[in-house]
This record gives structure tokens, C-alpha cells and sequence, in this order.
């Protein structure tokens, strides 16, 4: 401690004053009430949990992000492998055309389906693994003088396949197309190699997939049409796809001399048709986002049902100063119409009051009177709550696609406090092209929540009720403009 | 051994080092080491015994957050208390001070000396001396605290406070009357409430 204060007074004339106060208060204690204790510790171990918290928080945020990322980037790759393997595919000569028309019957009509779009499935190990729908370019299609007469000829004489090779050497792949009679190719050679361009078929809307159904039904039943293709005719329009799987069930009825084709791949391995979530491409998507939320709390507040004291100036910061700040830093998924996602951050709660508790002192006046003096002490707590939780919400493209509203609920967890606020959720909007990618988009708009519980002051005296209102900025891969 | 109230900690330098490690045994046994005493210390800063544990509990929360930084663990003592001065000066700052009813002491035109002080101190006990200081101004009984019981001079008060050295001089010039006059009164009002 410092020495006596030796100044332009010579001795310290207070120097046995000070020792008279220092030896009054030299063993002077107070025991703390174990309540203090206990918040003393609780604090400690919430200073220390967020950290175990957030580690554990950002790992999962990281798994999920890179989760999305290799999803995206395979995505991005399968599309680019299918496109790139379109542009070497060479279309050679049907074979065998006009015998094998006599020979094959032909399927109705109503099969039609368009050959715009396809849905590939590729082979692997065995399994058959479902492509999503690649709605730009066709994988494989005529050139263009097949296209404008709508089939393929050899001597003159439409035909319903074609055979292709890719220019890798591959073994040569058998290549419907669907609404044009079956015909018979050459003995499939050599082994299954990967499928380059696997065999597909497109229907263009659910009508066609319950014919398609109905259809291969039928065919397992009669036993004398041994040789059904699947097919269906070119589309008329360029309405959007419609993909749908045909069951196994369904295919597995089928004999197994029709089930496996001469000289080709089995049924099951030619066909499949996703319907599932084909009502519009926008319920496709399954996305990531990341998202940043300044945000500024409001509170309604109101005393505690056990409060003994009574409370007054009950002051609040100004609306939007930095007393309010905090933040929120979402990252999730979408699924169709639906976002989840896991959050951390900060957020804001605060209590200015004074207590006027029930005690009383007796205070002289200058007059030399007494008066009884009501004790109250001033409680000032602004404390920043690390909250970690997650939300799940549903949200629709406006404005054809360029804006986004949202609408879901949310739980936050407090470490800190031991506090659960749950709240309502709701948003817009803006999207825009990030500049620097093409492959991302940002989203700008605005966020609020409505604490459906509520929190409680640090001295339990206030009952707090917690708005927040922030600005979302959002990262995430970018969606198609809807229509 | 029974020092700390445990066996794992022998010395001071032992457990301060438990705590730096974060063992929670060590920060109990550090808690109760210096609980008592350091709350007696933030109640003579403090309004009121519930500021003074909010004092206490956010200087106990500083000191093991930092206590890492501490070098020398055989000075814990004086660190500690050092810690929760600073942390009731910064709360006098934070939420006392902007609250102050600023009342004027000028009318008071008594200069008693010490040795008046010292007299009439003499039949007080500790719990009524308290009773005084606790009656004082929040920013004389800052002074006070600092100037006759830590034992610091006025340029270092004045340096902790972030006033002049000369208004933390009159300060406790004018603190040192005002508890004269309190004295006073608290003399004829003890008369009065025993005749």
C-alpha cells in the first residue's frame, strides 16, 4: 500500500486518525450468504462453458457446412460429367430397323413423354442412384435434322433407338427412345462398363406415370407380350418434366425374360422416374445458408408475482444504441419449403430500477429533526447473453422469386443465465446476385423474433419479455428465378 | 492440511497455482480463503450489504479470470484485495456516481483536527463507525476508504479516481467534517434514544 502522504504539511497530521480506522477495520469480515457463493460458481462455469459450447456449436456448423458443400460441389461435377459426356457422344446408325419393328410391338401412344429433359441414373456398384432432375440440357439428343423429323431413320425407316458411343471407346450403349417402336440391336458386347450415358426414359407428367405403371401392370400379367418396352412419345411442349420412379415392386412382378431384355440392361436398371417433390422445381432444393443477423432488443417488462420490493424508475436504453446490440449467426439447410437451422450468438438484457426496499432509517435534518428514510439501493445490470439454439422454419418465394418470406420458432439456451427463450420468427427478404460468385447469391432483409417466454432480471426482481428485431444478411447457393 | 481446506494445497503458492490450472477444488478453497474479508472490504465501499455482494461477486469473477496473470502468488493477498478495491472504485464509476445526489456540504464552516476526530471516535465501535461511513456521500466515502483505511495518498487517490489531486484533497477535508458532524448528531441521537 502506499505510504503516508508526506506533502507540504511536514508529518501527516492524519496519520494516527488513520491508524485508529485501519485498526477498527483491520479484522473486519462478513460472511458471504451461500447464495453469493453459488453465483460466484455458476458464473465461473458458464464462463467456461461457452467455450466447450461454441467448439462444439462451430464443429457442427462446420460438418454441416462442408456436408453441403461436397453435396453441391458432386452435384456441380455430376452435372458437368453428364454435360461433358453429351458432348462426345456419337450418334450412329440404327440397326436391324425394319426387322425389328415387325417383330416388336409398339406401346400406346399415351406413354408420351418428352426427351427435352431427362432424369439420368446412373450405375454404381450395382445400385441404382437417383439423379435429380437436371432441368437445362438435354443429356442426349438427335442432331438436329433428327430432331426436326421428330426420329431417327436408317433406309428410311423411323426408328426408336440409337446406338452410341462416347468417344472414350466405351463399349457400345443401346439408347431408347421412348415412343418409337422397339428394335433389336446387336448383341450387347463386352462387359457392363461404366455407364457413360445411362438408358432413361422421361415422362412429362403424372398422367404418364400412372399410365407408365398401368402399363408395365399389364405386361407382367400377359405373359404373351414378352418383349413391352417402356416408352412414351416425344413431348409436344416444353412444359417442366415430371420424373417419377416406378416401384420395384412393381417392376419386380414382371417375368424375368422381360425384365431383363435381350441384350440389355434389366428393366429396373433402364427405368426410373422420381415423382417425388416434382410438383415444382423450387421444392427441390436442398440448400445451405449461412446467415449474419445484427440485431437490437427491445424489452416489455413487469415486476415478479414474489417480489417483495417495490420498484421504480424502470428506465430502458435508447431504442437501437449500442446498450441493445447483439448478434445471431445462423447456418442450416433447406428441405422444400422448409429451413432448419442451428444459431449462436449475443443478445441483450437489461435492467435499470431502483429497489426501495422494506427498510427504513432514521435520518436528522438540519433543523435538527429526525425523519424515516425508506432504503433503496439502484440496480443497473446490461449484460450480454451468449445464447446457442436453433430454429426451424418455413419460408416462400414472392415477387417471382426475387423475394422471401419466412415464418417459423426458435429456441436459445443461455449458458450464462440458464435461461431458454423460445420465440417466434419471422422475415423478408431481398435476394440478390453476389457479384463475386456465380454460383452464390446473398440475401438481404429483415428479421424480428417474439419471445414467447420470458426472462428473468439477474436479481429475479423483473419479468422480461424480449423483441428482437435485426437485419439478416445471407449467403447460400443460388436459387432459380421463380416463375 | 487444514490451511486451505485441503491437503492438496500446503501453501499460498500452491494453491494460487491450482487456480491458475483451473482446478475447481483450488478455487473453492481460494473462495474461502478470502471471502469473508473481501466482502467486509466491499461493504464499507458500498451503499448497501446487496451492493456490496454485487461488488464482491464481480471482483471474485475478475480474480479468477486473472489470477493466470499473476506472477508472484505469495502476494495473492495483497493482489486480491487490491482487485476488489479497483473493481468498487470502477463500480462507484459505473453506477454510483451517475446516481449521486449531489448534495452540497458548503454550509459546513467547522474545521475540527484530528485529535477532535480521534476523541470522538474513541467511544465508537466498529459497527457504528460503519454505521458512518456508510452515512457518507458515496464520493467521500470513497475517500475515506482510500485515504485512512488502504493507507492511499491523495495523488494516488486522485489517480484512481481520475480527479485532481487537489479535489481529492478537499474531498476528504470535507469528508473528515462531515463525519465530525455525524458524530455529533449520532452522539446526541444516541443520548436521546438512551434518556
Amino acid at each position: 500500500m502506499a505510504s503516508n502522504d508526506m506533502n507540504s504539511w511536514g508529518e501527516d497530521p492524519d496519520e494516527l486518525l488513520r491508524q485508529r480506522w485501519q485498526q477498527t477495520f483491520a479484522e473486519f469480515e462478513v460472511q458471504s450468504r451461500p447464495s453469493v457463493r453459488r453465483r460466484i460458481f455458476g458464473q465461473l462455469t458458464a464462463q467456461n462453458q461457452p467455450k466447450s459450447t461454441t467448439w462444439l456449436v462451430g464443429i457442427v456448423l462446420l460438418l454441416l457446412f462442408s456436408f453441403v458443400l461436397v453435396y453441391t460441389i458432386r452435384r456441380s461435377d455430376r452435372s458437368a460429367s453428364v454435360q461433358s459426356s453429351s458432348a462426345n457422344v456419337q450418334l450412329t446408325s440404327p440397326t436391324h430397323t425394319e426387322r425389328a419393328t415387325a417383330r416388336r410391338p409398339t406401346i400406346p401412344a399415351k406413354h408420351a413423354t418428352s426427351l427435352d429433359k431427362f432424369e439420368t441414373v446412373p450405375r454404381v456398384n450395382g445400385i441404382l442412384a437417383e439423379q435429380r432432375l437436371m432441368n437445362h440440357q438435354p443429356i442426349i439428343s438427335n442432331t438436329e435434322s433428327d430432331v426436326a423429323k421428330g426420329q431417327s431413320k436408317r433406309h428410311g425407316t423411323p426408328t426408336n433407338r440409337f446406338r452410341l458411343r462416347a468417344k472414350s471407346n466405351l463399349p457400345l450403349t443401346d439408347f431408347y427412345r421412348p415412343g418409337r417402336p422397339f428394335v433389336e440391336s446387336a448383341p450387347f458386347s463386352g462387359t457392363r462398363s461404366p455407364i457413360t450415358l445411362p438408358p432413361v426414359v422421361g415422362i412429362s407428367n403424372r398422367q404418364g406415370v400412372a399410365d407408365l405403371v398401368e402399363h408395365v401392370d399389364k405386361a407382367a400379367s400377359d405373359s404373351t407380350v414378352e418383349n413391352h418396352v417402356l416408352s412414351s412419345r416425344p413431348a409436344t411442349s416444353f412444359s417442366p418434366l415430371i420424373f417419377a420412379q416406378l416401384q420395384v415392386r412393381a417392376l419386380s412382378a414382371l417375368p424375368s425374360s422381360i425384365r431383363t431384355l435381350p441384350n440389355r440392361l434389366p428393366v429396373e436398371e433402364l427405368v426410373i422416374l422420381s415423382a417425388a417433390g416434382a410438383e415444382h422445381p423450387s421444392r427441390q432444393y436442398n440448400q445451405w445458408f449461412v446467415e449474419a443477423v445484427p440485431l437490437s432488443s427491445f424489452q416489455w417488462m413487469s415486476t415478479s408475482s414474489t417480489s417483495t420490493a417495490y420498484l421504480t424508475q424502470v428506465n430502458a436504453p435508447a431504442a437501437f444504441s449500442p446498450a441493445t446490440w447483439g448478434y445471431q449467426i445462423n447456418g442450416g439447410v433447406r428441405w422444400q419449403h422448409w429451413q432448419a437451422y442451428l444459431s449462436i450468438g449475443q443478445l441483450r438484457r437489461w435492467a435499470y430500477y431502483t429497489v426501495n426496499e422494506n427498510r427504513y432509517r432514521m435520518e436528522s435534518t438540519p433543523s435538527n429533526s429526525y425523519q424515516m428514510v425508506r432504503e433503496k439501493h439502484v440496480v443497473a445490470e446490461n449484460v450480454a447473453l451468449s445464447m446457442i439454439g436453433g430454429g426451424i422454419s418455413q419460408y416462400r418465394l414472392l415477387g417471382q422469386g426475387r423475394y422471401m418470406v419466412e415464418l417459423g420458432s426458435q429456441v436459445l439456451y443461455s449458458p450464462t443465465s440458464g435461461q431458454t427463450l423460445a420465440s417466434l420468427r419471422g422475415g423478408v427478404g431481398r435476394r440478390l446476385p453476389l457479384p463475386v460468385s456465380q454460383l452464390f447469391e446473398l440475401q438481404t432483409g429483415l428479421m424480428a423474433e417474439y419471445g414467447l417466454t420470458r426472462l428473468m432480471s439477474e436479481q429475479q426482481q423483473l419479468i422480461i419479455h424480449p423483441i428482437v428485431v435485426g437485419i439478416s444478411i445471407r449467403v447460400q447457393p443460388r436459387l432459380p428465378q421463380r416463375k | 492440511m487444514a490451511l486451505f481446506g485441503h491437503k492438496s494445497y500446503r501453501t499460498l503458492t500452491e494453491l494460487v497455482v491450482g487456480c491458475q490450472q483451473g482446478q475447481p477444488r483450488a478455487q473453492r478453497a481460494f473462495y474461502e480463503r478470502y471471502q469473508a474479508r473481501m466482502l467486509g472490504v466491499c461493504v464499507r465501499y458500498a451503499r448497501t450489504v446487496a451492493e456490496a455482494e454485487d461488488i464482491f461477486q464481480e471482483a471474485f469473477v475478475k480474480v479468477f479470470a486473472h489470477i493466470e496473470e499473476l506472477d508472484k502468488p505469495e502476494s495473492a493477498d495483497s493482489w486480491v484485495k487490491a482487485v476488489v478495491v479497483r473493481t468498487a472504485i470502477n463500480y462507484y464509476h459505473r453506477v454510483t456516481r451517475p446516481q449521486e445526489n449531489l448534495t452540497s456540504y458548503e454550509a459546513l464552516s467547522e474545521s475540527p483536527s484530528s485529535d477532535d476526530h480521534l476523541k470522538l471516535l474513541a467511544g465508537y465501535d466498529q459497527e457504528a463507525i460503519l454505521g458512518l461511513l456508510a452515512r457518507l456521500p458515496d464520493a467521500y466515502r470513497l475517500v475515506v476508504n482510500l485515504y485512512l483505511i488502504e493507507g492511499y495518498t491523495h495523488a494516488e487517490i486522485a489517480q484512481l479516481i481520475n480527479v485532481p489531486e487537489a479535489t481529492a484533497r478537499s474531498r476528504f477535508s470535507r469528508a473528515r467534517q462531515l463525519l465530525l458532524t455525524l458524530i455529533n448528531h449520532h452522539g446526541l441521537q444516541r443520548h436521546e434514544f438512551l434518556g
